[in-house]
């Protein structure tokens, strides 16, 4: 199988994980969150240092709306995809 | 498992930034002499993949649920934790400003935690324990531990900090922790034996 197969194969992958998930993925707490209602509930309501333009993976107003999710993620994979490649980049360009 | 704002205290915050950016500049070294740019897409598709698996939370007993790390995927992939360091913080960095996933103060815990503790306990623990056991429960195991002593990690950084009692901090987050790392192993395993089966020689260990 050629590299370009193997890596737009992955990139498929993530892509239908992105299409699924907020349809399908679990709602209850993580780890942390589940250990903080446990321990220090008070932690959970800190402020936020930053005003994030997608808060937990979807836009303020449109929570119950799955497909923004979808988009919003979407979004995400392709700056990892794009980021990830350009900082690689960067740091391997002296080798070239 | 990413910390958000408030759960660290900010002369921690500072000390873990400090650290994580060493290991950073350590990977950026590792990274210039050991990779050249054929290999970049293969980074670049692993980190879309982890940014995409760790929105896909499973549930897990007692109310909890819990994601793909991936630092031990790459770590083992790439036979280095130092090519999973470097992954980890881009994803993480636009997971805590896109996403508000993980806090901007505590980003330099959440780097130390997910990708250097995770990639670190998945190759050592990979390397470690494939002579004895077999190359997939050595991945199992690795990448198992990555995900449970991370956690163990960021219960001393709140202890330290005052957020969580030590005692508790460690018996939660550990106990989550032990659970959720099935998955990350599971996954983790799945994804390497695909890897392998299609293109094995993308895999470092057989090109050594």
């Amino acid at each position: 199988m050629e590299n370009k197969t193997v890596y737009v194969g992955i990139f498929i992958v993530a892509l239908i994980v992105c299409i699924l998930s907020p349809f399908l993925a679990s709602g209850d707490p993580d780890g942390l969150e589940a250990s903080a209602e446990h321990i220090n509930p008070k932690a959970l309501e800190a402020p936020q240092a930053l005003n994030v333009s997608m808060p937990d993976y979807t836009l303020e107003g449109m929570e119950d709306n799955p497909l923004v999710g979808v988009a919003c993620l979407i979004i995400g994979l392709i700056i990892s995809l794009v980021a990830c490649y350009g900082v690689f980049y960067l740091i391997t360009k002296r080798n070239n | 498992m990413h910390i958000p704002d408030g759960f660290i205290s900010i002369p921690l915050c500072i000390i873990l930034y400090v650290i994580a950016i060493i290991f950073l500049y350590l990977s950026a070294k590792w990274s210039r002499e050991n990779l050249d740019e054929k290999y970049i897409p293969l980074l670049a598709v692993l980190a879309a993949g982890i940014f995409a698996i760790m929105s896909f939370n499973l549930p897990v007993p007692f109310g909890s649920s819990g994601h793909l790390l991936g630092a031990a995927l790459v770590a083992i992939v790439f036979c280095s934790p130092y090519a999973a360091i470097v992954v980890l913080a881009v994803v993480l960095l636009i997971q805590a400003l896109f996403f508000g996933d993980g806090g901007i103060t505590a980003l330099g815990a959440n780097i130390i935690n997910m990708g250097v503790v995770g990639g670190f306990v998945g190759y050592y623990g990979f390397k470690g324990l494939k002579d004895t056991i077999g190359k997939y429960p050595s991945i199992f195991i690795a990448s198992w531990a990555a995900c449970f002593i991370a956690a163990l990690v960021a219960a001393v950084e709140m202890a330290l900090s005052g957020t969580f009692p030590i005692d508790l901090g460690l018996f939660y987050m550990g106990g989550y922790h032990a659970m959720i790392g099935i998955i990350e192993a599971i996954i983790t395993v799945i994804i390497i034996k695909g890897i392998e089966s299609v293109r094995p020689d993308l895999l470092a260990w057989n090109r050594e």
